[in-house]
């Protein structure tokens, strides 16, 4: 619970920061924290104004499809996605055929059911295939 | 300013167990079987031991090693450091010889995963109620990233990057054949390996090693020591890591084609050793192929091969054992497992045979010679990464 306390205004709403020295926005998403203190483009520490990234598109730069994981959609699909102004983050893929799925594609973010824990369902961002 | 490592320390013995499905031992066993053959081809006994490290990603403290050696009161630490946990221990131990306060030290790497009746590592994530909201990740998934970025970017087909990948593989397991201390040692073609099980695209079974059980020691000495004791022993040259400040699934920069760690420790360890070409000085060379994608890029890495060129080296053999530059000549990770404790000093174990021409001691009976023809340096290369494709650290020893 304390986890999901100290997460809940960055891991929810999907944010991030933008360093106030250098400009560049970024997502710090570990199971240890979400809470980022040293840019990681110019090392300042504690400089951020807070930084949406949730209504952001991106570019896939990388995926894979996890035929082991289980999970609600198999294979689970996961990809690195390159924002539009900066950034950049790691999320499950819905919404897709995987055969799909190419370097390059353009996605957009988007909240769904994670996982079911004791009892609990919680919910993540994930990422779509834009279409129009 | 960092010093140099190089020609300070020596390898005065070692020792390495079979590594695998080991139901028949403990880790206690695992430790007693490989500190025990290190005392006996180093012709000491555990009294001379002046203090020791253990490298083990299951184990707890010290203790891991002084209660089943029974060892006497003296300075015991237990290093960590993911995957490349054990080169991390035995640098730690070569350090304190170099520093002067110790003349003889050993290093015990052990792990023992085959108990828990998985075949992964899982996926790391946090259990119990305090689940935090982040998604987890697992290894395969990690490194195929690299996979999926390299076929993309260097214009392979879906078949040539899988033949690619597949060949590295294949390379490892012929030499984990001729293995007695492997894992597997079977004979695994091509064909089995592009039409096995996808595992996370586009990697599949047998691109990935699996987790076994094993451990490995060596006991570190001064030259002078070594010298005293041995004919022509095996010196240390270079001993570098380079931990990552692991932001690649955060930071643009980083293009998922390469392992920034691994270009950096390799840097300063041809810096430390005095190596200019690598391609041409290394005679061998044992890297970290958790994954056939992960040692294909690594050959880059290292400058064995130049930057988006590593195929036509693979397809070629020159990394194979009759090759100009002999990889994986024990079979590696591919044909080991991975009990992480214990991988990167079954690495220095491989080195530290080969350059000393007794590579044949661990020959499967039937099998032609695993001796390569007078090997002069020999890299090993250990790879940690906490479940992300920018990897924590690498390690050397040349």
């Amino acid at each position: 619970m304390a986890a999901q306390w100290r997460e809940h205004e960055t891991a929810i709403p999907l944010y991030g920061v933008k360093c106030r020295q250098c400009g560049t926005p970024q997502l710090f998403l570990s199971q240890s924290s979400t809470r980022a203190h040293i840019c990681l483009n110019c090392r300042a520490r504690d400089d951020f104004e807070p930084y949406r990234f949730a209504d952001k598109s991106g570019t896939v730069r990388s995926f894979s499809h996890d035929y082991l994981a289980g999970g609600i959609d198999p294979p689970t699909t996961a990809a690195v996605i390159d924002f539009d102004g900066g950034g950049r983050g790691q999320f499950l893929m819905v919404d897709r055929d995987p055969e799909e799925c190419q370097v390059g594609m353009r996605v957009e973010m988007t909240f769904r059911k994670l996982r079911h824990t004791l009892g609990a369902h919680t919910y993540f961002w994930k990422c779509k295939p834009v279409r129009d | 300013m960092a010093g140099s490592i190089k020609d300070r320390v020596a390898i005065l013995g070692m020792g390495c167990t079979r590594f695998g499905e080991r139901w028949d031992a403990s880790a206690a066993d695992l430790i007693v079987e490989a500190a025990y053959q290190a005392f006996e081809d180093a012709g000491i006994g555990p009294d001379e031991i002046q203090a020791a490290w253990v490298g083990t990603s299951t184990g707890n403290t010290g203790m891991t090693i002084s209660e089943p050696l029974r060892l006497q009161y003296i300075p015991v630490t237990r290093v960590e450091n993911a995957c490349a946990t054990a080169s991390d221990a035995f640098r730690n131990a070569c350090y304190a010889v170099a520093a002067g306060i110790y003349d003889i030290v050993l290093v015990v790497g052990v792990d023992k995963f085959k108990d828990a009746g998985i075949s992964g590592l899982g996926d790391g994530g946090t259990p119990g109620p305090s689940h935090s909201m982040i998604p987890e990740t697992t290894p395969p998934r990690s490194f195929a990233m690299l996979a999926t970025t390299y076929f993309a970017k260097y214009g392979l087909s879906y078949e040539e990057g899988k033949h690619m990948i597949g060949r590295v593989s294949w390379k490892s397991h012929q030499n984990g054949m001729r293995n007695k201390n492997a894992h597997f040692q079977g004979n695994v073609t091509m064909e089995q390996i592009l039409n096995a099980p996808m595992v996370s695209w586009p990697l599949g079974l047998f691109d990935c090693c699996g987790v076994s059980d094993g451990a490995a020691a060596a006991i570190v000495t001064t030259p002078e020591i070594a010298r005293a004791r041995k004919k022509d022993p095996v010196l240390v040259k270079a001993l570098q890591i380079a931990m990552a400040p692991r932001d690649g699934n955060f930071n643009q920069q980083y293009d998922f084609l390469h392992v920034e760690a691994t270009v950096r420790a390799a840097e300063k360890a041809y810096e430390e050793a005095g190596i200019k070409n690598p391609r041409e000085e290394i005679s061998m060379a044992e890297v970290h192929d958790c994954f056939s994608i992960t040692e294909a890029v690594t050959m880059e890495d290292l400058r064995f091969s130049p930057r988006g060129k590593v195929r036509d080296d693979i397809e070629n053999g020159f990394f194979d054992l009759d090759g100009k530059l002999p990889v994986q000549t024990d079979g590696g990770l591919k044909c080991f497992g991975h009990p992480i404790g214990a991988s990167g000093l079954r690495m220095i174990y491989e080195v530290y045979l080969q350059l000393q021409g007794r590579a044949d001691e661990v020959l499967n009976p039937g099998f032609p010679s695993r001796q390569l023809p007078n090997p002069k340096l020999g890299l090993t290369h250990n790879l940690g990464g906490p479940r992300t494709v920018a990897p924590s650290l690498s390690a050397f020893l040349v």
